[in-house]
């Protein structure tokens, strides 16, 4: 069924928005110049990307395998989705599972730990001719609203490279949030006041003007950029100062980095910012892959179905596609440390909220898990269902120096079962 | 109207030449006349002159019609020339419509000898056509009876095969008892003969346990890979976990198996009280079993659901009062052996409780946790003695952020004076368990630690159990990380003195009450018997006095 909100950026609107920045190289910067693209900024669509790295293991999360040689020794629990059942070791999110959906039929092919990610959150294999844009700065360039100064692309605890922007340049490169106070010196010095500040920036402005008015605008725009975020998120501080949380919302989240990094970005989100990675490390257990599991994700289970039942209740979650993902999973045999190793062949994501089919399965694997049984998805397929999911036209063709290339994978196509 | 045109004019021309060469004729002068010679007495006499004269003015009046006829004649022949020339022309046409006619006639000719030779060969061929259909329509039936006969055939075929594989179905399980019989018969024969030799070489030696002379002697197999083993103090069975739910049990001289089933996940912990008549295990689903191991095909006595998640300790106190249980909850648990009601709960530990152990002597209960951290209770009351510091078998990994290590295996001496716990030391990576097997020995006496135990040869992995031989004069640990080894050391030195491969990594080891055997539970899927005693094929030492 084909969506007809899609916000179908055509050719001639591209290059509307071409002529519209008046930049030589446009990518994904011209799209958002398109009018449909506007109004879908308009209702402020957001896209939160849980990233388990390492690789988390699909049998002890989306699709346990209790009883066979490789399910290890967890359990499955029901849901609230009746007939769906997930690891025990996620009670939590088990309660929030229609709020979910879960693709058990992915494969992506790929063990290595850095092409895993590439393909992962590009949606395109690692291509030494051409960088494409991870999803965060992709969504950034396509949903950011201009009024909203603050960043368009917040990656917490790690993992943030200034090229996963690549041609989009600066401004949706990642901001990285690390620890649990939010960013550092955000406080303004001693003696500055808001007065004081704004004297300062508007001094800063001039010379900044002055300097890029000598130089090639592509220079000086990182700097622009950069400040410009950085101010913004100096002047939204409050966001990252839970203390102004009530008690009982941050107990929800738990105490950990993790869970107050969920709590920063519901209310990032709340704010505008389009697109929030939040990181939670230390899944590639190729030994005592059990007891890190039980370590890891009775960390993530609880903050992350808070996050998702808050979305819900305050009206976010419509808006708001949810992905939660790895660069890969785990092997299905235990190796002799009890541990599990990578891999890409048969393997599980799951997505919820912003036009995902709540409480959807897709897919299957065999009896083990080493295979996919029924409907095979790829990351091109992940990527089709992305841009569907928030009205965007996932065929869409951009170039790049005068050549064009695919915002997904054009031979992959969205999961229509997937989609609402 | 034209044809009728033309056939009046040709009759007008054709009327036309009769009347000119009938005037033609009458206008040429006429031949002299001879007189004939008149016979009077037959006819009249007649006036010659008058007749000539008549005959004159007939001539001329036939002349002046011949002339007019002439005239006539001459207009006709002017009105008739077109004629002429249609007639020629039409004689052309006619002449021209002859020769296409002979043409015709002759292709028809051709034709029709063509016609009549295809009729003859197509003749020819509907009557081989119709042999040929006559031929098909036979070999059809022909065919129709095969498929029938070979349908017949089939189902022959197939009752015989099903009858077959009834009667190989029947006879295998016979054939293969037969066979396993023999096979049994033949291994019991075998083990009776080792058994006696065996049995021979021990009541002429002094008995001694040397790990060096270790060698297998039977191995168990299962489908699974093994993670705890235990062997009753009778040494009647061999107990095993695997990864899976059931406990298995193989009776160490027949090799039959008995599965044990109650648990929904993996036993890594059970312990049998050395009366031999009770059984506890522990699973990862959190729950505790009784069992009475006396029993033919033991089943739960009793199930209790004692801790949030795994349990990973299990141990029945001497006096066979309670047992004690550790897990992923955090909490130690006594209980009382005889209800299964929960006694006491002891907390403190602040991470996952890896092992609980009595001691030999009743006086204690050690619990040991993740972090290393082994807490010292006191038996009946059930205080806190002290704690022992286990650290160095716990790392907690900067890069990974994850801990690693923990009191993986526990036991006493057999006066309960030493404690060992045995882990993995000096961690470089968590997610690998690259670091380096270790074995801590503590001094129940002081709390003090004794000893760091650690492998003579370099190898990087884990300790994932240890047991102490019943002589206590030197300990076993088993585990590894690629490939598995069994480690022995003595209480008094910190290398082990003889590291010995094993076809897989061990997870568990328990010496036979006899001492001279041990039972090691593999991750390759088998449960093995080695044996430290004599070897019965090595001939007795000679006497000192004859070398």
């Amino acid at each position: 069924m084909h969506d007809h909100s899609i916000a179908r950026v055509n050719r001639r609107s591209f290059l509307e928005g071409l002529a519209g920045t008046g930049l030589g190289m446009l990518g994904f910067n011209g799209m958002v110049q398109a009018e449909a693209t506007k109004q879908l900024v308009r209702q402020q669509k957001h896209v939160v990307v849980f990233w388990l790295a390492g690789g988390v293991s699909q049998l002890e999360t989306w699709d346990p395998k209790p009883g066979t040689e490789t399910g290890g020794p967890f359990r499955s629990i029901a849901t609230s989705v009746p007939g769906v059942e997930i690891s025990e070791l996620l009670p939590h999110t088990a309660q929030q599972m229609h709020h979910l959906a879960v693709v058990r039929s992915l494969n992506t092919n790929e063990n290595a730990h850095d092409r895993g990610s590439i393909l992962m959150q590009t949606g395109q294999p690692k291509d030494p001719g051409f960088v494409y844009p991870h999803m965060g700065a992709a969504f950034s360039s396509l949903l950011r609203s201009e009024e909203n100064k603050l960043p368009g692309y917040i990656t917490m605890n790690g993992g943030g490279q200034a090229s996963e922007a690549a041609f989009l340049g600066s401004l949706h490169a990642p901001v990285q949030i690390d620890g649990d106070r939010g960013p550092s010196n955000l406080q303004p010095p001693e003696g500055m006041t808001a007065a004081k500040d704004l004297r300062r920036r508007q001094l800063r402005d001039r010379v900044s003007h002055r300097f890029a008015a000598a130089r090639r605008q592509t220079d000086t725009e990182i700097y622009d950029a950069s400040y410009e975020k950085a101010a913004a998120l100096v002047d939204r501080r409050d966001i990252f100062d839970l203390d102004q949380v009530p008690g009982s919302e941050r107990e929800r989240y738990g105490d950990s980095q993790f869970g107050k990094h969920c709590l920063m970005v519901r209310r990032l989100l709340e704010h505008g910012v389009p697109f929030a990675r939040i990181r939670h490390k230390h899944y590639d257990s190729h030994s005592e892959n059990f007891n890190f599991h039980i370590e890891q994700l009775g960390e993530f289970d609880r903050p992350f179905a808070t996050f998702i039942s808050d979305l819900d209740e305050r009206g976010l979650l419509d808006h708001t596609l949810i992905v939660c993902m790895a660069e890969f999973g785990r092997t299905p045999k235990i190796n002799p440390r009890c541990g599990r190793d990578h891999w890409g062949t048969a393997w599980s994501v799951a997505l919820g909220g912003c036009g995902i089919q709540r409480g959807a399965v897709v897919g299957s694997t065999i009896a083990n898990g080493t295979e996919v049984k029924d409907r095979e998805i790829s990351s091109g397929h992940l990527f089709h269902t992305y841009y569907r999911a928030v009205g965007l036209d996932p065929s869409e063709e951009f170039y790049h120096n005068g050549r064009p290339f695919h915002r997904t994978d054009p031979k992959a196509a969205p999961i229509e079962e997937l989609l609402v | 109207m034209t044809c009728r045109i033309a056939r009046r004019l040709w009759g007008s021309a054709v009327a036309g030449l009769l009347l000119v060469t009938a005037v033609s004729a009458a206008l040429e002068p006429p031949p002299p006349r001879l007189p004939e010679k008149v016979e009077p007495e037959r006819t009249g006499a007649v006036d010659v002159g008058l007749a000539v004269d008549f005959a004159r003015r007939e001539a001329a009046k036939a002349a002046e019609a011949a002339r007019l006829l002439a005239a006539e004649a001459q207009e006709a022949n002017r009105k008739a020339a077109p004629a002429d020339k249609a007639v020629a022309d039409a004689k052309t046409v006619e002449t021209a419509a002859r020769q296409a006619l002979d043409e015709v006639m002759a292709a028809l000719k051709a034709a029709t000898a063509t016609k009549e030779a295809g009729d003859k060969q197509l003749a020819d061929t509907l009557r081989i056509l119709d042999e040929a259909i006559k031929a098909a329509q036979k070999a059809s039936a022909d065919l129709a009876a095969l498929i029938e006969q070979k349908g017949v055939a089939e189902k022959k075929v197939q009752t015989s095969a099903k009858q077959t594989a009834q009667a190989e179905a029947t006879a295998k399980p016979l054939l293969a008892a037969q066979a396993a019989a023999k096979s049994a018969v033949a291994e019991a024969e075998k083990r009776s003969v080792a058994a006696q030799e065996r049995l021979s070489v021990l009541q002429g030696s002094e008995l001694r346990a040397d790990p060096r002379e270790i060698r297998l002697v039977r191995t168990f197999k299962h489908h699974r890979p093994l993670i705890s083993c235990r062997i009753d103090s009778a040494g009647e069975f061999v107990y095993a976990g695997v990864q899976d739910k059931d406990l298995q049990r193989w009776d160490l001289v027949s090799g039959s198996r008995t599965p044990l089933t109650g648990h929904q996940s993996w036993v890594r912990r059970f312990e049998i009280h050395d009366n031999n008549d009770l059984l506890v295990t522990g699973a990862y689903e959190g729950r505790l079993i009784w069992w009475n191991p006396q029993e033919t095909a033991p089943k739960p006595q009793r199930i209790v659901e004692a801790h949030q998640g795994f349990v990973r300790g299990v141990s029945i106190s001497p006096d066979a009062e309670f047992v004690a249980t550790g897990g992923n909850d955090n909490v130690v648990r006594i209980w009382s052996v005889a209800d299964a009601t929960l006694v006491r709960e002891l907390p403190g530990h602040e991470s996952h409780v890896y092992n609980v152990k009595f001691d030999p002597a009743g006086k204690y209960l050690v619990s040991g946790d993740l972090m290393g951290v082994v807490k010292q209770w006191e038996y009946g009351t059930w205080n806190h003695v002290r704690d022992l510091d286990a650290g160095l078998l716990h790392k907690y990994d900067e890069g990974f952020r994850a801990h690693c290590g923990g009191t993986r295996g526990m036991d006493f001496s057999p006066e309960g004076d030493f404690l060992v716990v045995a882990g993995i030391g000096e961690v470089t990576n968590a997610f690998a368990m690259i670091g380096v097997p270790t074995a801590l020995v503590f001094d129940m006496a002081t709390g003090e630690r004794l000893s760091v135990l650690k492998p003579a040869e370099n190898f990087k992995g884990s300790l994932w159990s240890v047991s102490v031989h019943p002589s206590g004069r030197f300990l076993v640990c088993t585990g590894g990380s690629g490939s598995g080894r069994l480690w022995f050391w003595r209480f008094d030195e910190e290398k082990s003195f003889f590291d010995f491969k094993l076809p897989g990594v061990g997870y568990d080891v328990d010496f036979h009450p006899d001492g001279l055997r041990l039972a090691v539970a593999l991750f390759d899927k088998t449960l093995r018997l080695y044996d430290l005693g004599p070897k019965p094929d090595v001939p007795p030492e000679e006497p000192a006095e004859n070398k």
